[in-house]
């Protein structure tokens, strides 16, 4: 393996990582086609590797915003049942899956994260703080209101389904899959938008931990890569961390989104060739 | 379950410094090994280190569920002591038949 090839992996670590955090979502769905398609690694080498920075970001993030009530430890535990088992069934069947299926579902995906990111609502869902939150809900200080909000989970079988979803879709593509279950937990099942990232961020890294084993033991995680991408990933997320807070990135949601966009067609092309 | 609840947001606090340890050694580890396969090639050392700190990466988010399970125990919350089990269940199996297929190979 050249260093060249090494060095190359944490560049694209490092910008996906700052992406993912600039854009407030994992970098997994940006690592994977700049492993595959940029450097030539090949898919499954390449979910195995970006599964590993899901982790990474998963822990780091979550270890950041701990302490701050917004994520939703009870919430999160439940959704993890179904996320853990679309993570484990997914890595135990996707071998049977052809190579050009694989890149279908890769396009379809790609596509669907693209037009979430440019069409992401907010639900503010927020109740007064001395409303009942149901054995669900949670409550967390909201810095722009200065207040303490509450909120009640509603439609729990539906933010079961988006998170067995999201977890079969990480096991198959190697991406987080949090872009994929935070808008129904906001739109759908009464959690802020806040609330549900945090407890999206928190709930990726025990998905990925539930495929991500099954891979390593069949030799689709580079040990030397995967240090490169994981080290890059946490470098430039911390870095998209720091520029995030004065950038507002309403141009770049948009230009990634065209990005993805391409990269989606590109897997169609894949797919069909 | 509508005062705050302070063992929960006792649970969060050390569940983000478990987090917090287990990436910060599973970058140290990852990061001495690359540099030492980046500086001398494949090594004794560089394997050990790189295996050590993706297994340390990997076992950060199961410690995370056994150490909510221990806190829900003391809770006697059974409802998420259940619900903790099952995910712990649904990790070994993924652990376990990793382990044979590694074996196997």
């Amino acid at each position: 393996m050249s260093l060249l090839l090494v060095a190359g992996v944490v560049v694209a670590g490092a910008v996906a990582g700052g992406l993912g955090s600039l854009l407030g979502i994992g970098g997994g769905v940006f690592l994977v086609p700049f492993l595959n398609v940029g450097l030539g690694v090949p898919f499954e080498i390449a979910r195995g590797v970006s599964l590993m920075t899901v982790i990474a970001t998963s822990s780091a993030v979550s270890a950041g915003s701990a302490g701050r009530n917004t994520i939703n430890l009870r919430l999160g535990m439940v959704l993890e049942v179904a996320s853990t088992m679309g993570g484990l069934v997914a890595a135990y069947t996707v071998e049977r899956l052809s190579k050009g299926r694989l890149s279908l579902i890769f396009a379809i995906v790609t596509a669907v994260i693209a037009i979430l990111m440019v069409t992401r609502l907010e639900k503010r869902n927020v109740l007064s703080a001395d409303a009942d939150t149901g054995a669900l809900g949670g409550r967390y200080y909201e810095d722009e209101s200065g207040r303490e909000v509450a909120y009640r989970v509603r439609r729990l079988p539906v933010a079961l389904l988006a998170s067995l979803l999201a977890g079969a879709v990480s096991g198959t593509l190697g991406i987080g899959g949090g872009i994929l279950k935070v808008p129904v937990l906001n739109a759908w099942c009464g959690v802020p938008l806040r609330a549900a990232a945090a407890t999206s961020a928190l709930m990726i890294g025990v998905t990925a931990a539930a495929s991500v084993p099954l891979f390593y033991a069949r030799g689709q995680v580079d040990p030397t890569l995967a240090a490169a991408a994981v080290l890059g990933v946490l470098a430039g997320s911390r870095a998209g961390f720091w520029f995030g807070g004065r950038a507002r990135a309403k141009w770049l949601k948009l230009l990634m989104a065209a990005v993805l966009a391409a990269v989606s067609l590109l897997y169609f092309s894949k797919a069909f060739a | 379950m509508n005062a705050p609840d302070p063992s929960l947001d006792r649970l969060e606090r050390s569940l983000g410094r478990l987090l917090q340890a287990g990436v910060f050694t599973a970058a140290a580890c990852l990061a001495l090994g690359l540099v030492a396969f980046m500086a001398i090639g494949q090594s004794r050392f560089s394997t050990v280190t790189l295996t050590l700190g993706l297994i340390v990466l990997m076992a950060t988010p199961i410690m995370r569920v056994v150490v909510s399970l221990v806190a829900y125990v003391r809770m006697r919350d059974w409802f998420f002591v259940m619900t903790t089990v099952t995910v712990f269940v649904l990790l070994i199996v993924t652990v376990t038949l990793a382990w044979r297929r590694a074996a196997g190979a």
